[in-house]
């Protein structure tokens, strides 16, 4: 993907996201969460694109495609193809798919020794550190609300799936028509995922000194709770 | 328009019963687990029984213990996966990530001698680690960048309580004293040692960058050592900004009450390079952070000075300042290392100086 040429916008913008992807297969595996299979990694992205603003970041992407696996990005995709043949990830459990366009392959995702290293490098900008720390969060914050909720080891994974589907900015663009998913509406620069984690910032520190991730964690808390319900 | 969200009274009540989790960087949290992990393994035993001195668990943060130990030269013939909720392990070696969901252990009976053994031979500066010796009930820790050959002579112990004392603003000021007493007050003290450097002349001693950060972290695993029941917390947003290094010791009124009760320590390090008038500023911003802090279960809120200057002239308005602000001022020195001695250039020296300069005259002739 890169030589010596000049960096085109789209070149740049695809190094933003294999950047994103990667700092989210490190930040799954620094907090200890399980496999990473390809559903979960596009459902955490979404997670993450619905709640960048309340950590002060933009979002890389406004919409995912609909899709009967839960959300979908091409550009994820392409980019979990780069850091593979990099050797910066690892797949394993591979499957092909036979579409010409879009799931060209399944698996389960685990970092690299090498992956560690780039992501390191990656992260001594300043930009870079902050979306780390934001991505670590979330997965840090999903960790802990598994523990909260008492949920055993043997059914997380199965936790985690249906917690991930409960994201109100994915509840909310299921309702919607249309193929795509959509996160911001047009100039609104907030997601139901934002306000929602407002609210429970105000809620939660009316009585407790509290980080943001612990908000995240608290957020997460509640979908697995919803998700128990439903 | 985003609609507003709205979460039902069970979810909110779910909320309330919700407890922050570990703060600070991803090593101080790896720290603050092993307190937590030997307080576990503590609770499962009976009441006095501290198990046998001589054992000890060595556990080593790595960031992803599935991806890379960190351990070059180091291969084990076996390893296990343990968890945190054993309560069985108290020796061998672990590899452990910062919230301890994945630990690997890689080698199972381990002395205190085998453990310092182990460190000189495998470890390195930049790792963390933690040398926990259960049987004695202490910790001795190592943060990444410490002279690992200074300290294995002269760990950073710290010792784990398990009482549950009642904390008020008294018992904790006396806490910090005690705090500052063996971590900080000369440059020798646990602490203080990590945070002066030469200067680039080496000629005086200076402060590395952000103290108030390094005592955060000291103050943070102390505190986190001595306290069982009570969240000892780091806000990490402010702290990303200018130095402003907030801690808070939050715990319930009284056991079971689900009523919170915080105690603000605004912590600001003067500086031997500053000038008088800046260091006063930066003395009254700790004050007026720690005020703006605080908030309505707010206890006491304290601004700690730790007086890092060669002249540690008075700052007469200070108390006045904190009084008019209802914050609990408290001052601390800190002594200055000593510069090193400049070297007299020795009698051989300056006689090989002499005998060169003659030969050098004596070549250019007359």
């Amino acid at each position: 993907m890169l030589s010596d040429k000049a960096l085109l916008k789209r070149d740049y913008e695809k190094l933003q996201f294999v950047r994103w992807v990667l700092f989210l297969i490190t930040a799954a595996e620094s907090a200890g969460l399980n496999s990473l299979s390809r559903a979960r990694l596009h459902a955490l992205l979404f997670m993450s694109f619905a709640s960048a603003r309340f950590y002060g970041l933009q979002p890389l992407r406004q919409r995912a495609q609909r899709t009967p696996h839960g959300p979908y990005y091409r550009a994820a995709h392409l980019a979990l193809g780069y850091l593979v043949f990099a050797d910066l990830v690892f797949v394993s459990d591979f499957k092909a798919h036979p579409s010409p366009r879009d799931l060209q392959f399944d698996g389960v995702f685990k970092l690299t020794k090498n992956g560690l290293q780039v992501c390191r490098a990656l992260r001594q900008t300043d930009m870079g550190r902050r979306i780390y720390s934001f991505l670590l969060d979330i997965c840090l914050g999903a960790v802990q609300s598994l523990e909260a909720e008492g949920i055993p080891e043997e059914k997380e994974d199965q936790s985690l799936e249906r917690m991930l589907v409960q994201d109100l900015t994915y509840v909310s663009a299921l309702n919607r028509p249309g193929e795509m998913l959509l996160i911001e509406e047009d100039g609104s620069e907030s997601t139901p995922t934002v306000e929602g984690l407002k609210k429970i910032q105000s809620m939660l520190s009316q009585k407790l000194l509290i980080n943001r991730k612990d908000v995240l964690s608290a957020y997460q808390s509640i979908l697995q709770v919803r998700a128990e319900v439903a | 328009m985003t609609i507003e969200p709205t979460f039902t009274s069970s979810e909110q009540g779910h909320l309330e019963r919700l407890r922050p989790g570990n703060s600070g960087s991803p090593e101080d949290q790896f720290i603050q687990e092993v307190i937590d992990f030997y307080r576990y393994w503590q609770s499962k035993r009976s009441l006095g029984d501290y198990g046998d001195t001589q054992q000890a668990l060595l556990m080593i943060f790595s960031e992803a213990p599935d991806v890379d130990w960190g351990l070059n030269d180091y291969v084990p013939t076996k390893n296990s996966v343990i968890r945190r909720r054993s309560g069985t392990v108290s020796q061998g070696i672990a590899v452990c990530n910062q919230n301890f969901r994945l630990m690997v252990k890689l080698h199972d009976a381990l002395t205190v001698d085998e453990a310092y053994d182990f460190v000189e031979r495998h470890l390195a500066d930049q790792h963390t680690f933690v040398i926990a010796k259960f049987g004695q009930q202490t910790m001795q820790v190592h943060r990444a960048g410490q002279p690992l050959d200074d300290w294995i002579h002269t760990p950073d112990e710290i010792v784990i309580k398990n009482t549950d004392e009642q904390i008020t603003p008294d018992s904790l000021a006396e806490d910090l004293r005690l705090f500052h007493h063996e971590w900080l007050s000369t440059p020798l003290a646990i602490g203080a040692r990590n945070m002066w450097e030469l200067n680039a002349t080496k000629t005086q001693y200076e402060l590395r960058s952000w103290p108030e950060r390094n005592v955060q972290s000291y103050l943070l695993t102390y505190l986190r050592a001595s306290y069982r029941k009570s969240g000892v917390f780091i806000n990490e947003e402010i702290s990303n900004q200018g130095g402003r290094t907030d801690l808070y010791v939050q715990r319930e009124t009284s056991p079971g009450s689900n009523k919170q009760v915080n105690t603000v320590i605004e912590l600001k390090v003067l500086s031997p390079k500053k000038s008088y008038e800046s260091n006063l500023q930066w003395a009254k911003d700790g004050v007026t952070q720690a005020k703006g802090y605080a908030n309505a279960n707010t206890d006491a809120a304290f601004a700690c000075l730790y007086d890092a200057r060669r002249n540690k002239l008075a700052m007469p308005d200070l108390p006045d300042f904190a009084q008019a602000s209802s914050v609990r001022l408290e001052h601390y020195e800190m002594a200055v290392p000593l510069a090193p001695a400049k070297e007299k250039p020795s009698k051989v020296a300056k006689a090989q100086k002499v005998s060169a300069q003659k030969v050098a005259k004596t070549a250019k002739g007359p």
